[in-house]
C-alpha cells in the first residue's frame, strides 16, 4: 500500500485504461502500475516487510514482483521478493545457506 | 559480485500471488527453513533504471540473486552491478576514498591538487569540480593517476571523483567533498604601538 506520497504519482490499475492520482493509504493489486512526476515520490509497504521509496520520474509495475521499468526505488526487499527491470531479475534471499525440507 | 552455489530446492520461484499474500509467501518460507540461529532475511537495495533500460543494482545489506541475460550473480552487500542490454553482468566500481584536500579545506592558492586512494580495477580517473553541490555546470579532468590539478578561480567549490574501468564503464562517485579558496591576503594590523 502507499504509504506515503509527494508531487504527482499516479496510479494505472490493472482493469483500467486511465491513470488516477494515487492518494496515501491506497492499496496495490496485482498488475497495477505507478508513475511518479518529477519532484514527486512514493512510499510503499508491502506486508512481507518489503518497504520501498520510489523516486521522480519512475514507472514500476506490480505483478510476480515488482518491476522497476525506468526510475529509481530504494528500500528493504524481505526474502523472496522479484525485483525485475527491462534487463535484470534479481530476488533476495537469506544471508546465510538454508537448507530446505 | 561474486558466484555461489544456488540453494537447494529453493521455494520462491513459485510467488505469483497477490500483492497482499507476498508476505505469507515469505513467512512460508521462513517457517520451512531449517538453520541455526538467527537467519538476516532480505536486502537493502537501490535500483536504477536508464531510460534505454540499463540497470544499476546496488546493495546496502543482505544478498542479491540477480539474474540478467543467461549470466547469474551474487550481489552482496557494499557491491554494486549493472545489467545492460546484450552484455554480461558487470560489477560497479566502488567510489574512490579522497584523499586531500580534506573536507572544508580552505587554501591560498589558485593551483589546487587532488589526491583519492587507487580503485581496484580502474584504468582512469574523472575528477568533477563545480560550484554547486548538485554538480551542475561542472569542471572535469580526466587523468591516468590518483591525482589531478587544476587551476581554479576564488570560490567554494564541491569535488569528487569517478573510477572508470578499462572499457570505460564509470563506477559510483566518491563522496563530494567541499573547498574554499581564499587568496584574500591576511590583514596587517596596524596602529600605534604601545611602549612600556
Amino acid at each position: 500500500m502507499v504509504r506515503g506520497l509527494g508531487g504527482k504519482v499516479e496510479l494505472l490499475r490493472g482493469n483500467s485504461a486511465d491513470w488516477v492520482s494515487a492518494s496515501d493509504g491506497a492499496a496495490l493489486f496485482e498488475d497495477d502500475r505507478m508513475r511518479t512526476f518529477k519532484g514527486a515520490w512514493a512510499q510503499l509497504a508491502f506486508e512481507g516487510g518489503s518497504s520501498l521509496r520510489v523516486a521522480e520520474e519512475s514507472l514500476i509495475a506490480f505483478g510476480g514482483g515488482i518491476t522497476v521499468e525506468r526510475g529509481s526505488v530504494e528500500g528493504e526487499l524481505a526474502a523472496g521478493l522479484r525485483l525485475k527491470t527491462p534487463t535484470l531479475e534479481a530476488e533476495t534471499v537469506a544471508s546465510r545457506d538454508i537448507g530446505f525440507r | 559480485m561474486r558466484e555461489r552455489r544456488q540453494k537447494k530446492g529453493h521455494p520462491l520461484s513459485a510467488i505469483r500471488s497477490p500483492l497482499s499474500a507476498l508476505g505469507l509467501a515469505v513467512v512460508a518460507m521462513v517457517g520451512s527453513a531449517r538453520a541455526e540461529g538467527p537467519v538476516d532475511m532480505g536486502a537493502s537495495v537501490s535500483v536504477t533504471v536508464e531510460a534505454n533500460g540499463d540497470t544499476t543494482v546496488e546493495v546496502k545489506r543482505g544478498d542479491l540473486k540477480v539474474k540478467s541475460g543467461g549470466h547469474e550473480a551474487w550481489v552482496g552487500a557494499g557491491d554494486s552491478i549493472r545489467a545492460s542490454k546484450g552484455k554480461p553482468l558487470k560489477k560497479v566500481l566502488v567510489g574512490p576514498v579522497l584523499v586531500a584536500p580534506a573536507d572544508q579545506a580552505t587554501v591560498g592558492t589558485l593551483d589546487v591538487g587532488f589526491t583519492w586512494q587507487k580503485v581496484p580495477g580502474a584504468s582512469r580517473y574523472l575528477l568533477e569540480l563545480s560550484t554547486a553541490p548538485e554538480f551542475s555546470s561542472a569542471r572535469s579532468q580526466t587523468v591516468d593517476s590518483t591525482r589531478g590539478s587544476l587551476h581554479l578561480d576564488p570560490a567554494t567549490w564541491y569535488w569528487r571523483v569517478v573510477a572508470i574501468d578499462a572499457d570505460g564503464a564509470p563506477g559510483k562517485r566518491s563522496m563530494p567533498r567541499r573547498l574554499t579558496i581564499d587568496t584574500t591576503p591576511p590583514k596587517l594590523k596596524t596602529g600605534k604601538p604601545e611602549w612600556r
